[in-house]
């Protein structure tokens, strides 16, 4: 067994990403990018540009048709399925769907997060009141899912993914359903956790979101990066 | 470095859940495993009890061989040592007419006066000859009968012949049943356990992706799914026994009535094969949701 640490100055390292799916529809196509610790990076692009895709090829919930994907130095590949558990704790995930359990309450949903990774009890009440105060959802604490808003239930898929004070978040389209003062929370939580060091990628067609913040931006379109922020070059 | 707590506590409210989610069907199971588990034990409960019984009976099993004429000691040294040769023999014992008069007398009691004109000629003499627990097979008996019918004098030989038989073959069909209703009682088992977790598994199939992506450990979404077997295997299997032993307690007693001349004196299932089947029986059901659940993980 390898039990060399694998160092790299990057949480995300992806290298002439593809992705292909059958019979001949490709989603993205030869996309490199980095992202290191603390960095917040913005994927834009319309719908239908790969930007959910290169989402779920960064935390391997698709395999990639060609290219790499490195995280925290470990090439994604080669990793076996116990291994990649261990890394999807480190790994918060915002998705569009939510994927949250509607019957159970706010508090469990997020503390799934913290639960899977055997966190103690006191601290998990304690981080997750602390999230859903921040993203102004405490009075929601004890209610199902089911109940809520799609703007809260965004919400709470924010407060999942951020449970854990993950290397990486990902998330898709977090303010999609959100209005102008729910973002900004969300935004600011973002903020917070990549001063702490975590890499924050979103993936989202609100331009209103990346303008002037001052962030690196990644455009795609058709599956095809076209303009990246950090090195100001057009593709 | 992060804070890690036990994980038993978080497991043990995984496995509530799960339960309080789906207990028609974990009721369904329990009330499944313990009827196997019954039906089973009442059949070797059965079995063992006869075995019991024809182990008894084995001890006061005799062949009589009746003989023409009275002999001699040195005519019934060389016939013991005749008798002995045919290997497991445990007694030989010659009776006189006389002596056979006197048990006889004896055996009628009050009644013995019936026989104040008879004297004891018409008795013939006997050798009765005890076998060895090795020599009680019918198969057996019945070559010694064989032997003991070529001893010079002999006019014929007597023993439970047909009753041996019937209550040999009794015990084999009996222990064939046991055989049957435990393949039967695993299979069930099997069957019962791994719907139930896989109906159980299903009602959180969504919850269970979810853990996925959250990176939930494989034995933290199983340990809860192998806890629901290992409960329903453990109480089904002991919920089982507990019947049988009010069973026994009802209709064991007025087996043991003297009225049956003592011939059944029934004991409940020793502790270690109670034991037995209750741990056998759990160690069933953890294994069958233990499958079920790798299977699905797998996928």
């Amino acid at each position: 067994m390898n039990n060399s640490v694998p160092v790299s100055d990057f949480t995300v390292e992806c290298l002439k990403l593809g992705k292909t799916y059958p019979p001949d529809i490709t989603a993205l196509q030869n996309v490199s990018l980095t992202a290191a610790p603390g960095e917040i990076l913005f994927v834009t692009g319309v719908s239908g540009a790969g930007k959910s895709t290169l989402l779920k090829l960064i935390c391997r919930r698709e395999s990639p048709s060609g290219g790499m994907v490195m995280l925290f130095g470990q090439n994604l590949a080669r990793i076996g399925s116990a291994e990649m558990q261990l890394i999807r704790r480190r790994i918060g995930v915002a998705y569009q769907d939510f994927r949250l359990l509607p019957d159970l309450s706010v508090m469990h949903n997020v503390a799934m997060a913290m639960e899977v990774d055997y966190r103690p009890r006191r601290l998990i009440r304690q981080r997750v009141g602390r999230l859903l105060e921040q993203l102004g959802l405490t009075d929601k604490e004890r209610r199902p899912v089911s109940d809520l808003s799609l703007g809260e239930q965004q919400r709470v898929a924010v407060a999942r993914a951020a449970a854990n004070q993950p290397a990486l978040l990902l998330a898709d389209e977090p303010t999609g359903n959100l209005d102008e003062k729910s973002g900004a929370l969300v935004m600011a939580l973002f903020r917070e956790l990549a001063a702490a060091g975590t890499t924050v990628i979103a993936a989202t067609h609100d331009e209103k979101l990346h303008r002037d913040s001052g962030h690196q931006v990644l455009r795609l379109e058709r599956g095809c990066l076209v303009e990246d922020t950090r090195h100001e070059k057009a593709y | 470095m992060k804070k890690r707590t036990n994980p038993i506590p978080q497991i043990l409210r995984q496995t509530g859940s799960n339960l309080a989610k789906t207990w028609p069907t974990q009721i369904m199971g329990l009330f499944t495993v313990m009827l196997a588990v019954l039906i089973f034990s009442f059949f070797l409960l059965v079995h063992l009890n006869m075995l019991a019984t024809g182990a008894r009976l084995g001890e006061e099993l005799r062949l009589t061989v009746y003989l023409e004429r009275e002999i001699e000691p040195p005519l019934m040294a060389r016939l013991e040592q005749q008798i002995r040769q045919f290997g497991d023999i445990a007694e030989v014992r010659y009776t006189s007419r006389q002596e056979a008069f006197a048990r006889f007398a004896d055996q009628l009691g009050e009644e013995r006066d019936i026989l104040d004109n008879l004297g004891p000629e018409f008795l013939p003499p006997s050798i009765e000859v005890t076998p060895k627990p090795s020599l009680r097979s019918p198969d057996d008996l019945e070559r010694l009968a064989a032997h003991l019918l070529t001893l010079p004098d002999t006019t014929r030989v007597q023993y439970g012949r047909e009753w041996l038989r019937r209550f040999s073959a009794f015990n084999r069909v009996l222990q064939a049943v046991v055989l049957i209703s435990g393949v039967l009682l695993i299979l069930n088992m099997i069957f019962t356990i791994s719907h139930s977790t896989r109906l159980a598994m299903a009602a959180r199939r969504e919850e269970i992706e979810i853990l996925r992506l959250l990176g939930a450990s494989r034995s933290y979404i199983s340990i809860p799914f192998v806890a629901e077997g290992l409960l329903q295997g453990g109480l089904g299997s002991g919920l089982g026994m507990a019947a049988l032993w009010l069973f026994y307690q009802r209709i064991g007693n007025p087996v043991n009535d003297p009225g049956l001349l003592g011939l059944f004196t029934p004991s409940f299932l020793p502790l270690p094969v109670t034991a037995g089947i209750i741990v056998g029986g759990t160690l069933l059901c953890v294994v069958s949701s233990l499958l079920v659940v790798n299977k699905a993980l797998r996928i």
